[in-house]
């Protein structure tokens, strides 16, 4: 009964994110363009934008190898992969054990490599200079991110996202500001991780579907981890009946709205930031990380 | 006592010597025998260590009617010497078939001319060389083993210094094994650094390696592929004494220093060499530095009395082993095939081979996938492995131990950022895009004997990689019980890794199933919908830029990538205030020209330290004429501008209007140095106080 249940609430998880993936996209859009006092297109406007792509005819590079047509293919697996790891309306799901934040970050590594394989594979000047930034980024964002889940896991004692989420729900995580430190930096590589122009310069059709489809995914992941991580109100414990649910599709629902609207008023107000910034925001989001593990390991010698 | 598997394995080992023999009497008549028959024994033997590794056999010793008087060679087989002994033999075995089916030579190849191809002699006797020093049981018979490897792999080489070196250094490997053997403590740590680390390819020693693989694919894959695995064995020899004390927890950290700075260098250089077989190499050196990382952590946390981490770190040894020693061989064989069917190493004269040899690309693809650390690949369980390891040590010691940790947490990142970027540069210059030159346009893949061991390997790496969980459990468990006492347990099972009993880990095996099943999905829906229609083909659209003239029947070549710039050409743009402070030390470690006299002390301009227009503002301060063309070295511009050269050529353009004075300029770049060293005392004070 347990395990139905978990796989129902992993079923009904995985049909959420992949619904609710391009509204996010729209809704980011949207508010962009209202506060910029535009009309801003409708919130559907991307799933509208994925099944028009999806009908088009794909258009290759003379020179495109199978692994032009394969590497949309695996890129969108994974990131349905990583969506179906971060928990949003409830803990306990059937995939809870597989959860494990190194695996998850090792996950959207494998799509970005897949990406940026299939950019260096038309030969064009723009998928070589995409292909080479997004490699040399990850160089700054990995150590980050490792850093990030050393200090998540010296907190919670395990690297696995749902034991973690549990433990943030209960209060346990503590010190909290090592905590928020994390989320900071998560955040920055969020950021950092939304800028990647000129890697699908080359696709078209339905593969650019996928392809646009897996970056939706991949910014509802981010936008997951850090609101389930560090804000898990609402969120239905394993047991917890349909009415549990619903009371967490809500809570989840209503954090979504909330990091999406302010993250996008924020990028608003704040101006555009210019591209070879980034490493200085990836910069940052190390040195907060180094900050939220000096932080635990601090702690745990003053206790 | 004597055991049957031992004895065999030595009679084996006795063979592959006398084919040695065989094939350097008669180069020429005996070249196919001893190449067939050097293939058979050394998959026989493998199987042997194999099944005495399944079985669990007793450990068994063997004395040899050999050896210096009143001191005769032993061997000995536990399942340390086994495991490796199936590593060896497995992967050699790989080895003499692809040499087998590629000893003609090609008359266009010129990394090997005609007239210097090796003897069919050296190869059985380089294996034979490393399996003796896998078996001893003394110190002697290693050293020996190691010399008669070197020598061989030396004999297979091109005349000149590389392979010298290389010689030298399996030399000083075989000296440092001997010194270690009866020495007081610290010695035999500083032996197993300097002796086989430099083998390995441990940082400070590391130069030799690159250019020893400039050899022969056959000899190249040796080296990195059996020899590097052997030399790791002998460290694990050298550091783990079963019976002995643990000894001092400082033991790992040289290991845990000297291998981030190879992961670093190793995987810096991987990214930035010019040459297939070169880059290989480097990455090499940072595989290595991962595996030092390994056994630093597993030598602290036997000193701490953890033995869950420390079968961790030794399993993650294991790992890694293993896959330098698959992943090493097949690199190096695909790149001499590469070499071969597309007539350079150059990486900006490949391009495009996916379409002329999809074999070596899928080869390719599957190896430096492996050795990137991307799931499920077998590296990520190795660098999941060393990470956990490193989450349970902080008990280990106090806060400057703690910091060392987070540091190697993000070595580890960095490591396997560097994997993936080698990953794509390398797949994505040599296969994918477009060809650079005619020659790599008309490449052929290899002959269809040679494809077998390629593909052997490659489908070796990439099983390895979803059933990490029962290779650990069926083959690593037994030496990791029989080095610490305590194995691996519930930590490796059917379906992945786990930090501890009762806790989720990394389950390999249903993530692979996942993303398969996605893929599965995405196929069927896709075939649910009905296709649209065939995919078209036609120029790449390539920012809308008008087709090339046909005189560069590839394109323009200054439009492709050829493999620059995929790490970051500056890192310091990270952090900008701590490029400043390294310019501010690099400043102070130049020596201080003498002053001229007349300009007073203390008013020549320091650099700006806090950003601001930087050193353009030189021009507007007061110069004398007749100043000796010496200027102090704290103004020189190319110093302070090398990571911006745009700035340099803009300076004359747009001389800023005034310099800004800086906040931290009255007190003088001694004085910044100091306040902050001190700064950084305090904050250690404080946290050791609180």
């Amino acid at each position: 009964m347990t395990f139905l249940l978990a796989a129902f609430t992993q079923a009904l998880h995985i049909a959420l994110m992949l619904a609710v993936a391009p509204l996010v996209v729209g809704l980011q859009r949207w508010t962009e363009a209202r506060l910029a006092g535009r009309t801003g297109p409708h919130p559907w406007q991307p799933w509208r934008d994925l099944a028009r792509l999806a009908r088009k005819q794909p258009a290759l590079a003379e020179n495109a190898s199978p692994l032009f047509r394969t590497a949309p293919l695996a890129c969108a697996a994974a990131m349905a992969v990583a969506a179906a790891l971060v928990p949003s309306f409830t803990l306990g799901m059937a995939f809870a054990p597989l959860a494990d934040l190194l695996v998850l970050a090792g996950v959207l590594a494998f799509g970005r490599v897949a990406l940026a394989l299939a950019a260096l594979d038309a030969g064009t000047a723009p998928g070589g200079l995409a292909a080479s930034r997004t490699a040399s980024l990850a160089c700054l964002a990995e150590p980050a991110m490792f850093l990030v889940i050393l200090a998540l896991g010296l907190l919670g004692g395990t690297t696995n996202l749902d034991l973690l989420i549990g433990q943030q729900h209960q209060g346990m995580l503590q010190p909290p500001a090592a905590a928020a430190l994390a989320a900071a930096s998560l955040l920055a590589l969020a950021l950092a991780g939304a800028d990647a122009p000129g890697l699908t310069a080359e696709v078209s059709g339905g593969d650019l579907a996928l392809i646009e489809f897996a970056e939706a995914l991949r910014m509802l992941v981010w936008f997951d981890l850090i609101g389930a991580l560090f804000l898990p109100l609402g969120m239905a414990e394993p047991g917890a009946g349909p009415l549990g649910w619903v009371a967490g599709v809500l809570a989840w629902a209503a954090r979504l709205l909330v990091l999406v609207i302010g993250l996008t008023a924020l990028r608003c107000t704040a101006g555009r930031r210019r591209l070879d910034r980034t490493p200085q925001l990836l910069g940052v989001a190390l040195a907060l990380g180094l900050l939220a593990a000096l932080l635990v390991l601090a702690s745990a010698v003053a206790a | 006592m004597n055991g049957p598997f031992l004895t065999l394995l030595a009679a084996v080992i006795a063979a592959l010597m006398g084919l040695g023999v065989l094939g350097t009497l008669w180069p020429r008549r005996a070249r196919e025998a001893v190449g067939f028959g050097t293939a058979g024994l050394a998959g026989l033997a493998a199987l042997l260590a194999l099944i005495s590794l399944l079985l669990d056999d007793a450990p068994a010793t063997l004395a040899l009617p050999l050896g210096l008087p009143g001191a005769a060679f032993r061997l000995g087989l536990d399942p340390l010497a086994g495991f490796f002994a199936v590593l060896l033999f497995a992967t050699g075995a790989a080895t003499c078939a692809y040499a087998e089916a590629t000893d003609s030579p090609t008359p266009h190849d010129p990394a090997a001319p005609a007239a210097r191809i090796p003897g069919p002699g050296p190869l059985p006797v380089c294996l034979a060389g490393l399996g003796l020093a896998i078996l001893a049981a003394d110190s002697l018979a290693r050293a020996v083993g190691l010399a008669i490897a070197g020598g061989a792999i030396w004999a297979l080489s091109p005349p000149g210094r590389a392979g010298a070196a290389q010689l030298g250094v399996a030399l000083l490997a075989a000296a440092a094994v001997i010194v270690a053997a009866d020495a007081p403590p610290p010695a035999p740590l500083l032996a197993a650094l300097l002796g086989p680390g430099a083998l390995a390819g441990l940082v400070p020693l590391h130069a030799w390696l690159t250019p020893a693989h400039r050899a022969p694919a056959a000899a190249a894959a040796l080296l990195s592929g059996a020899m590097v695995p052997v030399a790791l064995y002998a460290i694990l020899r050298m550091l783990f004494d079963p019976a002995g004390a643990a000894p001092p927890t400082w033991w790992g950290l040289p290991l845990m220093l000297l291998g981030a700075a190879s992961v670093v260098a190793g995987g810096l250089d991987a990214t930035r060499r010019a040459n297939l077989d070169t880059a290989l190499a480097a990455g090499t050196v940072r595989q290595t530095g991962l595996t030092a990382i390994g056994l630093g952590i597993a030598l602290a946390a036997r000193a701490a009395d953890l033995p869950g981490v420390t079968a961790m770190a030794l399993g993650a040894v294991l790992l890694l082993a293993t896959l330098q020693a698959v992943c090493g061989t097949l690199l190096p064989l695909v790149a001499g095939a590469i070499r071969q069917g597309a007539g350079t190493r150059r990486l900006d004269r490949l391009g495009g081979l996916v379409h002329r040899m999809p074999i070596a690309t899928t080869c390719l693809l599957a190896s430096l996938f492996a050795v990137a650390a991307l799931p499920p690949g077998a590296g990520f369980a190795a660098i999941w492995l060393l990470f956990q390891a490193l989450l349970a040590l902080p008990r280990a010691g106090a806060l400057p131990f703690q910091l060392l940790l987070c540091a190697l947490a993000a070595v580890l990142g960095l490591a396997a950022a560097l994997a993936s970027a080698s990953l794509l540069r390398l797949v994505g210059t040599v296969c994918l895009g477009r060809p650079r030159t005619p020659r790599a346009a008309a490449a052929d893949e290899p002959t269809r004997p040679a494809r077998r061991p390629l593909l052997a390997l490659a489908a070796t790496v990439t099983v390895l990689g979803v059933f990490v969980g029962p290779f650990l459990r069926l083959l690593a468990d037994a030496p990791i019980r029989a080095l610490t006492g305590t194995g691996l347990g519930p930590r490796a099972t059917l379906l992945g890794l786990a930090p501890g009993a009762e806790s989720p880990g990394y389950a390999a095996l249903p993530l692979a199933s996942l993303l398969l099943l996605a893929v599965g999905l995405v196929l069927w829906l896709r075939r649910l919908r009905g296709v649209p229609g065939a995919a078209v083909s036609g120029p790449a659209w390539d920012d809308g830029f008008a087709a090339p003239p046909a005189w560069l029947p590839f394109g323009n070549p200054a439009t492709q990538t050829a493999g620059a710039a995929f790490v970051p050409v500056s890192p310091w743009r990270a952090w900008p205030l701590l490029r400043r402070l390294g310019m501010l030390l690099r400043a102070l470690v130049l020596p201080r020209q003498p002053d001229d006299s007349r300009s007073p002390p203390g008013l020549p301009p320091p650099p700006d330290l806090l950003g601001g227009p930087g050193v353009g503002d030189q021009p507007n301060l007061p110069r004398q004429p007749d100043r000796p063309t010496q200027p102090n070295p704290l103004h020189r511009p190319e110093l302070l501008s090398q990571s911006n050269p745009q700035r340099q050529s803009d300076r004359p353009r747009h001389p800023s209007p005034s310099p800004r004075p800086s906040l931290l300029l009255p007190l003088g770049a001694p004085a910044v140095a100091l306040i902050l060293v001190a700064a950084f005392l305090a904050l250690c004070a404080w946290a050791g106080a609180t």
